[in-house]
């Protein structure tokens, strides 16, 4: 665990548990099985995480979670980045995050339990909210007091090894619907896609006429939209900051190792250099995050923007800091037997997921003027 | 003792003294001061500050300071705000002086300096010379023992101000026979000896900061010696180690007030459509760009006075806190002076006690490397990282 910055003592437990976990569980061999099955799934690492409790860290211990706040879920995933462990997590927990921040209580009794328990695992599918899907649209349709969705949504993280959706759809006359479509019911397909990233699933779902159960209309789905892009953005720079820092660790070592000219590479400056950049940044992203999850646990009002921030930051810098790893490593970093391209490709998945750099950065953009009282008289 | 208060109090209390207390139209009175405006305004305003109890809260209680890191935090945070002038001149006496005399000084050191800097003691610090930047060790400057006084012959040059300076913080060659780490020895130096000359250099911006200091037979009683002889290389790097970086938390502040200036500047109703604007896609992606970093920059600042963080990590953090402020600063006025055309190339008025976010992009984005280059260079600082930070060996040298 690289990280110059302190812990609190609670945190650290958690953490010393759950590295333990997956160090063994989502070892580099045991990723390297599943990226070269092809299955981008995991059932025993799920399964295994459910059972400590980890998936529904932060929902009410009522609805069999474990009763923390989103800052404990923050750590979970950020282990997962580390491990780059093709767990179920994000799609399972922005779906969670529909539930949690739902009104409609049977729904939440019968899947928040399951959610947790790894009975059950979700998905979230939001058209038209971040951009870049091709106009994708879902229409609601109330027949004799049932709900009916119908219509595609392409690009869905954990679709396919998901039980439920969460779909964001609207009904002809615009009204938005939150709602909650169990993926084996009639009407409801979901097609594979082939990601490059080989620790996590991508499908399409195609709905028509799908029984679906309401969870948020009008005003009170897009708050829950907002939860949930707020939740799953911070799961993601987690795991970003998670990615980030193990590439550290991992190419720290190598440059300690490796020797050229008869000296360890992690002697000359242009190495040194540039690992000193990796760490810096990876810092600069763990205390956003860190301060992220603190202000969305606490419903401060500056969640929001640090979320995004977070988001933004993590997510670019794990990137970069992965394409770092491959560089430092030479040749062998950039072979598929070497576990740098697993970093690389699901860092480059985490920028694109639930909002991309130019969404995140209008946000911040928007939520500052608000902040600063920024009027637009001329635009 | 300060007054018992919360951190709360204590936020208010330094506001509403910022209230009354920072003169309204200082920018502009001090806009191209004379260097005797200059020192007069500087020594005024530090003597306000003493006052209300806001100029060495980084002291320790029995000095006049004793506030913890969190209260000097709050302290430095809302002067900044306010937009108070920055103490520039008695940067060094406040700082590296007082926690060299602190840290390493006798009790009669302290007594004789550590009040007389409250009341406006100047100091300056001559470590570089013209052989000896980054690899400070191999400095030449001489000292031999004559009796009851060392006599000091040699150059140092980058010495902050050393025009104003009463006192120096002086590192000299002791045993030139030892390595050179081991004869290096560190001493106080009254400049008004005999055979100090000060000659400044001016600077790129075209002001007048650093200065050339030429020592010639200078006589320096072996009562001004910090530590043992030949032992001044660790008291250097423990003094400079032992500050936990409270300054830095004015530091972001004002980067993020100054920042603030240029959002606010690309998003005036009243500004020339012909420039970049906020509601340019391209300055918004990087307006929220800068915006992140700052952020991120404060909370590592603030993580840095945290009570959880390891010992063995507060210098590792102080120099990324330093790399990330200094290139946030060259990027963040670099890119202000990239949005006003040829107009923002014009010269305008120098605020010598603004500091180096006044607005006046162009000008600030030069004095930049005033953050990059001294204070151990960023290459220096990434070293540091990679080494202690990461573990990485050490390079031959």
């Amino acid at each position: 665990m690289t990280t110059i910055l302190g812990i609190s003592e609670e945190r650290a437990d958690l953490r010393e548990m759950l590295w333990d976990l997956l160090s063994q569980q989502s070892s580099p061999e045991q990723v390297h099985r599943i990226v070269d099955s092809g299955d981008a799934n995991d059932p025993s690492l799920d399964a295994a995480l459910a059972e400590l409790g980890l998936v529904g860290i932060d929902a009410p211990e009522d609805l069999g979670g474990g009763g923390g706040g989103v800052s404990h879920l923050r750590h979970v995933a950020e282990g997962c980045g580390w491990s780059t462990a093709a767990t179920r997590l994000l799609g399972t927990s922005a779906a969670m995050g529909a539930l949690l921040a739902s009104d409609a209580t049977d729904a939440r009794e019968q899947w928040v339990p399951r959610l947790a328990d790894g009975s059950a695992a979700g998905a979230v599918a939001l058209p038209g909210v971040f951009g870049g899907d091709r106009g994708d649209h879902v229409t609601a349709q109330y027949d004799n007091g049932s709900l009916r969705l119908s219509g595609t949504v392409s690009n869905i993280v954990d679709l396919p090894v998901a039980s439920i959706a969460v779909v964001l759809a609207h009904t002809e006359e615009g009204r938005a619907a939150l709602a909650l479509v169990e993926l084996d019911s009639p009407g409801a397909t979901v097609a594979r896609l082939e990601a490059l990233d080989l620790t996590r699933t991508i499908g399409s779902l195609e709905l028509d006429g799908a029984r679906a159960t309401l969870l948020a209309g009008a005003d009170a789905a897009s708050a829950a939209v907002e939860a949930i892009v707020q939740r799953a953005s911070l799961v993601l720079a987690a795991d970003s900051l998670g990615i980030a820092a193990r590439v550290v660790e991992v190419t720290v070592e190598y440059a300690k190792q490796r020797e050229q000219f008869d000296r360890p590479i992690g002697s000359f400056q242009a190495v040194k250099h540039q690992a000193a950049d990796m760490l810096t940044r990876t810092e600069m992203a763990r205390a956003l995050v860190d301060e992220a999850a603190h202000a969305l646990e606490e419903s401060r009002s500056d969640a929001a923007l640090l979320v995004s921030m977070a988001k933004d930051l993590a997510c670019g810098t794990s990137a970069w800091v992965a394409g770092r790893g491959i560089q430092l490593h030479g040749g062998i970093g950039y072979t598929w037997e070497h576990e740098m391209h697993i970093y690389f490709k699901r860092a480059k998945l985490n920028e694109m997921l639930f909002g991309d750099r130019r969404w995140h950065r209008g946000r911040i953009i928007e939520l500052t003027r608000a902040q600063r009282g920024n009027h637009e008289e001329k635009h | 003792m300060p007054p018992e208060r919360t951190i709360d109090e204590l936020r208010q209390a330094v506001r509403d003294w910022c209230a009354t207390a920072i003169p309204k139209d200082w920018r502009r009175t001090e806009a191209d001061a004379t260097r005797d405006e200059f020192v007069a305004f500087q020594q005024e305003w530090l003597r306000r500050l003493d006052a209300a109890g806001w100029a060495v809260p980084h002291w320790p209680a029995e000095w006049g300071g004793g506030y913890t890191l969190a209260e000097q935090g709050v302290i430095y945070e809302e002067l900044a705000r306010a937009e108070a002038p920055r103490l520039v001149l008695q940067f060094i006496s406040l700082h590296h002086a007082a926690s060299t005399l602190l840290h390493a000084g006798t009790e009669e050191q302290r007594q004789r300096h550590l009040p007389a800097i409250r009341q406006g003691e100047i100091w300056c610090q001559g470590f570089s010379e013209p052989g000896a930047g980054s690899d400070l060790a191999s400095l030449a400057t001489k000292a031999v023992r004559d009796g009851d006084h060392y006599v000091v012959n040699g150059q140092k040059t980058w010495a902050s101000l050393a025009m104003y300076a009463d006192w120096c913080l002086l590192l000299v060659r002791t045993d030139p026979t030892a390595p050179k780490r081991k004869g290096i020895s560190y001493m106080l130096l009254d400049m008004k000896t005999p055979g100090v000359e000060v000659r400044p250099i001016k600077k790129a911006t075209g002001e007048e900061h650093f200065c050339e200091i030429f020592l010639t037979d200078v006589r320096i009683p072996v009562e001004n010696l910090i530590g043992p002889e030949n032992d001044g290389w660790r008291v250097a790097q423990s003094t400079l180690n032992s500050e936990r970086g409270a300054t830095m938390v004015e530091l972001s502040e004002r980067l993020k007030v100054g920042f603030g200036w240029l959002w606010d500047e690309l998003h005036d109703p009243d500004r020339d459509p012909s420039l970049l604007s906020a509601h340019d896609a391209l300055v918004a992606d990087e307006l929220a760009g800068y915006a992140t970093q700052l952020e991120a920059l404060r909370l590592l600042v603030a993580r840095g006075l945290a009570d959880d963080i390891s010992p063995a990590n507060v210098g590792t953090l102080a120099s990324i806190t330093k790399l990330v402020y200094s290139e946030l600063l060259q990027d963040i006025t670099g890119f202000g002076a990239s949005l006003n055309g040829v107009g923002g190339q014009l010269a305008t008025p120098r605020v010598a006690s603004g500091g180096w976010e006044s607005g006046e992009w162009l000008l600030d984005h030069i004095s930049s490397w005033e953050w990059t280059i001294p204070g151990g260079t960023s290459e220096i600082q990434r070293t540091i990282i990679g080494e202690r930070g990461l573990g990485l060996p050490r390079e031959p040298r």
